[in-house]
């Protein structure tokens, strides 16, 4: 909403510098955006005059403030100044039909207040006082007629429309719901189909107007009208808020109804355009107002309490210093024992109980006036809850295992289901679709984190990034019959390498180093060969804790078409232990461990994981770790067959050492062990 | 006497051999030629059980005097060889400290989510607790519990993501607080607050789809407007520096009344005026206000008996404000030279 200076001015007197006073109604919440110098033509050719125009960013409670009055009576409450109500012609009280015209209000559920007034126009271009008015304010002057309506909808928050009298079969107006189908040509040009029900205004043969939006071409007033019949009504909001944003639509008329206006102004509007018509004398009243007024409460009463606005707001105000500020805002009070009585005017809309009464006395009062002041009570117990705690803690072991954060959207293109190969069943295709999403790539809930993780690595790789390695914490939705679950999960990816420098090799960040992570987040895992169709076939594994399947890890297949390899894993959350980052002591051995390398030729069949297992198994308390440091195929390893080399950490039980004697036994039964179990071709 | 005379000679040669070796093993090796087992000197004083009885003492001392010359005179010369052999040593192993150490890599944590946890440690501090909820809410949590009016351009679909099935993906992180509040009424005191994401349906420069938010909620007797000043001026004093001044302005949200949109004194400027705060010498950082009384009542609390306060921020804005952010969109692209520099 714009606000000129100098038609402000026309109703309160205004001391400040325009400035100033967009400081004064931004702290009483009436938000000015900008103040901007404009500059009009004068009657006198190369001479020109300046205006100031406020740019007003309203809040949807303040309807009141859509126009310039509106506008002034804030004003004038905040500086304590009184307004001067604009001038008007009599037009006489509202009749249901006249000799010119006749009003029937066919919907009445969406229409509480219809009127129409008849007049003699002569057609033409607007004085240019009035032009300067409109175009201060960012309106085109169009022609006298469109001119007065726009002027007086600005100055008092009325929309007004004008139709082509002549044109209107049977002179009569008719307030009523669309039929299926129907459409209108409308003063823009277009010719949508109105929604069934859309609220117009027609005639007997058909729809002259979409009320509260926009006028039909076939009404239009133009240089051939001589009569028009100027409409001040009060439509329903959430119809007319539907009918704009459904034909798309939003105009200055619509946005006012949509807020809502004074019930009271629908007749004050068209005093006010008759008066301009005859100020400029290009207008004629022609016999009395036609339709119905609504019926509205010309000032509510509301109950307010002194004592519950000082001490919701924390300040000490004597109760005549609030009725003082009441009174600025034109709401008298009656005093009643402890309890004022005030008269609100039917303008603020948005005042209806004590606690906008409250707000209205701080908002005046000065919310910068309000102390600051430490809150007292029962002390509470600012904590986190177990699973917050656990969930900040698995973040915190991903840091400082090194790996950085991402943050990805929540949205899911359901063509991921064809770029990552997926199955017809798989779950990844099963996502939660937005009902009004804003396109296609963004138009359901994505089931897993993949597709944001590969994309997040896919745009690192196109910038020439040599490598990283991230993890995500998020959201996964997946349908469910009452409500989609909401699920954590973790997503860690990683591509390239960890640059070294002159001293340091560099390290790759490969599908080991991304099972690295898994294995320390879950140190008892199972790894399975997997067979996602999204990863690469030969690397990848399903990840198994406590018998469950909780996640996968894999390189991304090439088809996928990443630039380069790239490794992502992904871990239902509620899958890893929760004794993750909590210290478990077991004491500490008074024994001093030795190492010791055994080196052996087995099957490329045999999984390493089962062997190290089986190690362990053989050992028992005596094998306290068993690293598996190398993995060998060469020339000199047979077909089939690869080498590995296992470093054994062993530790004497109570403090004791082993002889040589005992180690030999230890090697040489875990010798037999293995060459029994897996064919193991010993060679150190 | 013979012996004696072999004694003298040994010990001359042996000093002015020692005189000459010009490493720590050669003495080593020295030493033992001469007092090892097979040693010339041992040899010598073997011989000495051929000497007559009275002999024996005066040679014997003699030859005790003659070894502790020679000990003495080796082991003062390899202490000061060792010490050369060291300076040459650590002389040879010098490196060039100019050269760039090995980099440890250290992990980076995404600014949004390094808010959410500095937020979160100031309001435990002032005794909150913090509250999580669903993503995917009903209309009843998200918009009507909130005193959302039906006309509400919020529950448009212009302005929010519906499913099919008529949930909405919340708007706000207050369907948080009211869950709280339907949760633990009519019990109070309440205090917490709840970070999370939340869904709006706008996406250009300034906008983006999902964001996140910190909403805090206070039950209680007593509670005022100057409390809820009072705690925003703690707050915003700890997140952006002890220096930090507030105001409040006038503002509307359904949810609260009065309402305000709170601002920070500019931290580039201090509050002069400048580029950031266009200006005025403040930045907007959160919206707030008093529970309204017909939120107090449908979360099944007395309004007569107690009320609140409640306030909301969006992290990413707090985020680009701390760390000056110029582009909202950094946030959710995870470009490695932005997430590396967290």
């Amino acid at each position: 909403m714009k606000v000129s200076l100098a038609w402000l001015k026309q109703f309160v007197d205004v001391e400040q510098p325009a400035a100033k006073l967009a400081e004064i109604l931004t702290h009483a919440g009436i938000a000015v955006d900008a103040v901007s110098r404009v500059t009009l033509a004068t009657a006198q050719a190369g001479q020109s005059v300046n205006d100031e125009v406020l740019e007003l960013d309203l809040t949807p409670n303040r309807a009141d403030c859509q126009s310039i009055l509106g506008v002034a009576y804030e004003v004038a409450a905040l500086t304590s100044k009184t307004v001067a109500e604009p001038v008007g012609v009599s037009v006489g009280k509202a009749r249901v039909s006249g000799s010119h015209l006749a009003v029937e209000i066919q919907a009445p559920s969406l229409c509480s207040g219809y009127l129409g007034l008849v007049l003699d126009v002569a057609v033409g271009e607007s004085p240019l006082w009035l032009k300067n008015r409109l175009e201060g304010v960012g309106l085109r002057p169009v022609n006298n007629v469109v001119d007065i309506t726009n002027f007086v909808m600005w100055e008092l928050g009325q929309p007004l429309h004008a139709f082509d009298y002549d044109r209107i079969v049977g002179q009569r107006l008719i307030v009523r719901r669309s039929l299926p189908e129907e459409s209108i040509t409308l003063i823009d040009g277009t010719s949508p189909v109105m929604p069934e029900g859309t609220l117009v205004i027609a005639d007997a043969t058909h729809a002259l107007a979409i009320a509260g939006v926009m006028g039909g071409l076939d009404c239009e007033v133009s240089t051939a009208t001589r009569r028009i019949v100027l409409e001040s009504a009060l439509f329903e909001r959430a119809s007319i808020r539907r009918t704009a944003r459904a034909l798309g639509l939003r105009t200055e008329a619509s946005l006012r109804f949509d807020k809502g206006v004074d019930p009271s102004g629908i007749s004050r509007a068209l005093q006010r355009a008759a008066y301009v018509f005859q100020l400029l004398g290009v207008g004629q009243v022609l016999g009395e107002c036609i339709g119905s007024e609504p019926l509205y409460c010309p000032c509510r009463p509301i109950q307010v309490r002194p004592e519950r606005v000082n001490s919701l707001l924390g300040i000490d105000l004597a109760p005549s210093e609030m009725q003082a500020i009441l009174l600025r805002l034109g709401m008298p009070t009656q005093v009643h024992g402890d309890v004022f009585l005030v008269s609100v005017p039917s303008r603020r809309g948005d005042v209806v109980q004590e606690i906008d009464l409250v707000e209205e006395i701080g908002r005046i009062h000065g919310f910068n006036n309000i102390p600051t002041d430490i809150m007292r009570g029962e002390v509470t117990q600012g904590r986190l809850t177990e699973d917050q705690r656990w969930l900040r803690s698995l973040r915190r072991t991903l840091l400082s295992l090194n790996v950085d954060e991402v943050v990805t959207l929540s949205f899911y293109d359901p063509e991921n289901g064809t770029k990552f190969m997926l199955l017809e069943h798989h779950a990844f295709r099963r996502a939660v679709a937005l009902a009004n999403p804003l396109s296609r790539e963004r138009s359901t809930l994505r089931p897993t984190l993949m597709p944001s993780m590969v994309e997040v690595l896919g745009y690192n790789q196109a910038r020439q990034i040599s490598g990283m390695s991230v993890f995500e914490i998020g959201t996964v939705y997946l349908p469910h019959a009452e409500k989609p679950l909401e699920q954590q999960n973790l997503c860690l990816g990683a591509y390239g390498v960890r640059e070294g420098n002159w001293i340091e090799q560099s390290r790759p960040l490969d599908f080991f180093h991304v099972r690295g992570l898994v294995e320390k987040l879950l140190p008892d895992a199972e790894f399975v060969v997997g067979q996602e169709s999204f990863l690469h076939p030969g690397r990848q594994a399903e990840i198994w804790q406590e018998g469950a399947k909780i996640g996968y890890v894999g390189e991304i297949h090439p088809l996928v078409g990443l630039k380069e390899r790239a490794v992502v894993a992904e871990i239902s959350v509620a899958g890893i232990p929760t004794s993750l980052g909590k210290p478990l002591y077991r004491g500490i051995s008074a024994s001093i461990a030795v190492e010791r390398d055994i080196a052996f030729l087995v099957n490329e069949s045999i999984s390493a994981a089962d062997i190290l297992a089986r190690i362990r198994e053989a050992g028992g308390e005596r094998i306290t770790s068993a690293t598996l440091f190398d993995v060998y195929v060469g020339t000199n390893t047979p077909l089939g067959m690869r080498s590995l080399a296992i470093r054994l950490e062993l530790t004497a039980p109570g403090g004791a050492s082993f002889t040589e004697a005992e180690l030999s036994a230890i090697l040489g039964k875990l010798r037999h062990v293995l060459e029994h179990a897996f064919g193991a071709v010993w060679r150190a | 006497m013979e012996l004696i005379d072999r004694l003298k000679r040994v010990t001359a040669e042996a000093l002015a051999k020692i005189e000459v070796l010009d490493s720590v093993t050669a003495l080593q090796d020295y030493r033992v030629s001469l007092l090892g087992k097979k040693g010339e000197l041992t040899g010598i004083l073997r011989g000495m059980g051929t000497l007559s009885p009275a002999d024996r003492p005066s040679v014997g001392q003699l030859a005790n005097e003659v070894r502790d010359q020679i000990e003495v005179a080796l082991e003062a010369k390899t202490a000061a060889l060792a010490a050369t052999e060291l300076a040459a040593k650590l002389k040879q192993e010098r490196v060039d400290v100019t050269l760039p150490g090995r980099q440890p890599y250290h992990a980076h944590v995404h600014p949004l989510n390094r808010i959410i946890e500095e937020a979160t440690e100031i309001f435990l501090g002032l005794g909150f607790s913090v509250a999580e909820g669903p993503e995917i809410e009903s209309e009843y949590y998200n918009f009507e519990a909130l005193n959302v009016p039906p006309l509400h351009p919020a529950r448009d679909m212009q302005d929010s993501f519906y499913l099919h099935d008529g949930h909405v993906l919340r708007t706000q992180t207050s369907p948080v607080q009211v869950r709280t509040m339907q949760a633990l009424s009519p019990h109070y005191p309440i205090r917490i607050i709840s970070p999370g994401k939340v869904y709006r349906r706008d996406d250009d420069a300034t906008h983006s789809p999902m964001f996140h938010q910190i909403e805090g909620l206070v039950i209680d007797k007593d509670i005022s407007l100057a409390h809820l000043k009072s705690m925003l001026l703690m707050f915003a004093r700890q997140m952006f520096g002890a220096e930090r001044e507030i105001r409040l302005r006038p503002s509307y949200f359904p949810f609260t009344e009065p309402s305000a949109e709170v601002d920070v004194s500019c931290g580039t400027c201090g509050g002069r005026g400048c580029r950031v705060c266009k200006g005025t010498g403040w930045v907007e950082i959160l919206g707030c206000g008093m529970v309204h009384p017909a939120v107090l009542s449908m979360s099944g609390y007395d309004p007569e008996e107690v009320n609140g306060f409640a306030f909301g921020m969006g992290v990413e804005r707090i985020a680009m404000l701390k760390y000056n952010v110029e582009d909202l969109r950094h946030f959710f692209v995870n470009d490695y030279r932005f997430v590396r520099q967290f």
